[in-house]
């Protein structure tokens, strides 16, 4: 990746340089896609609006001050999704959809696990969780259940059922990157 | 095991709201409220994108990614969209210069005439004469007929028919 400033980019960009291009997508493509697709929740849906959010903002990146590109993108992905789910919303009003939500074709992240392996070896650093982060985390991730089931299950409030396992994921995601390392 | 968190450990709010946004649980009102400050505040952004990789992983996935084609469609749109503004930076005027310049047009011919009648005005009135104006005389100024031109013209009139 670029070790360039954001500013030093957006200048190779306007010359012209083809490779301040690559810099760009490489610092920020992943983050934009995981936000647009957190407020998507469909793969495809998401990857159009990163395409549209990129052409649209380095089209008009002459207004933009150099240190506030990385919110520049975020503002203009933001908009660009928000666009995507008022057409999405009147495309479904016809069909009754109830809350105009749209679920990925492929399955949830948090309901499926797709390789055995990678699941096998996620149980095992499960394990290795406080118990109250690891059931939370197995309730959601195995059993499917909704954060406010989970959360009567356990008899905690629903915000408690979250920080667990917003905390939980945290470390697991630690103790996954040094079992990958 | 690792330790069962201490109370200062809790997650923020904001990373609370953003796993239950994320998840599609959260209530119509509150998820459009966080949508709404998802468009100003940075760190809920952040929130937001840190959430949904979590919970990627937690399903023992890579964080989801972009289809590395959708670079080339990007290069591909920007491309042409700068040739097609070259394009129209090269061409000749189009209806907006032509209709500007028609009305500068219009505005100084309109102008020249105001300032050519106003000349010609002020040289009606400051000019000396330089032939006196054929002035109609009283009446009782004419000239007198001419003995011999009285007599022509009695010669023209019909002899009286009752003498």
């Amino acid at each position: 990746m670029s070790e360039d400033s954001d500013a030093k980019l957006i200048a190779r960009f306007r010359s012209g340089d083809e490779s301040a291009l690559n810099a760009i997508f490489a610092r920020y493509e992943v983050q934009l896609f995981q936000f647009l697709f957190g407020i998507l929740r469909n793969h495809h849906q998401a990857e159009d609006a990163l395409q549209e959010t990129l052409v649209r903002a380095l089209e008009h990146l002459d207004g933009v001050d150099s240190g506030h590109l990385r919110g520049w993108l975020f503002t203009v992905a933001y908009h660009q999704a928000m666009l995507v789910k008022r057409r999405l919303k009147k495309q479904f009003a016809s069909m009754d959809d109830q809350d105009g939500t749209v679920s990925d074709e492929e399955p949830g992240p948090l309901f499926q696990v797709e390789r055995e392996d990678d699941a096998r070896r996620l149980r095992e650093l499960l394990e290795q969780l406080p118990p109250g982060q690891r059931e939370v985390i197995r309730q959601r991730v195995y059993e499917g259940k909704r954060f406010r089931e989970i959360a009567e299950t356990l008899g905690c409030p629903l915000n408690t059922a979250l920080a667990r396992m917003h905390e939980g994921l945290k470390r697991l995601r630690l103790l996954w990157e040094q079992n990958h390392a | 095991m690792l330790d069962e968190p201490k109370p200062g450990d809790s997650p923020s709010d904001l990373s609370v709201q953003a796993l239950l946004y994320a998840s599609g649980e959260m209530e119509a009102a509150e998820a459009a409220a966080f949508e709404q400050r998802l468009g100003e505040d940075q760190a809920a952004r952040e929130a937001l994108c840190q959430a949904v990789e979590f919970a990627t992983l937690a399903s023992g996935q890579a964080p989801p990614t972009p289809d590395p084609a959708y670079r080339d469609r990007v290069r591909a749109t920007l491309r042409q969209r700068r040739r097609h503004m070259k394009k129209l930076v090269g061409q000749p005027p189009t209806f907006g210069p032509i209709a500007l310049w028609m009305a500068l047009g219009a505005i100084a011919a309109i102008l020249m005439m105001l300032v050519l009648t106003h000349m010609a005005s002020m040289h009606q009135h400051n000019e000396p004469p330089t032939h006196p104006r054929p002035t109609t005389a009283p009446q009782s100024e004419q000239p007198a007929p001419m003995p011999e031109r009285v007599d022509a013209h009695s010669r023209l009139l019909p002899p009286p028919i009752f003498a």
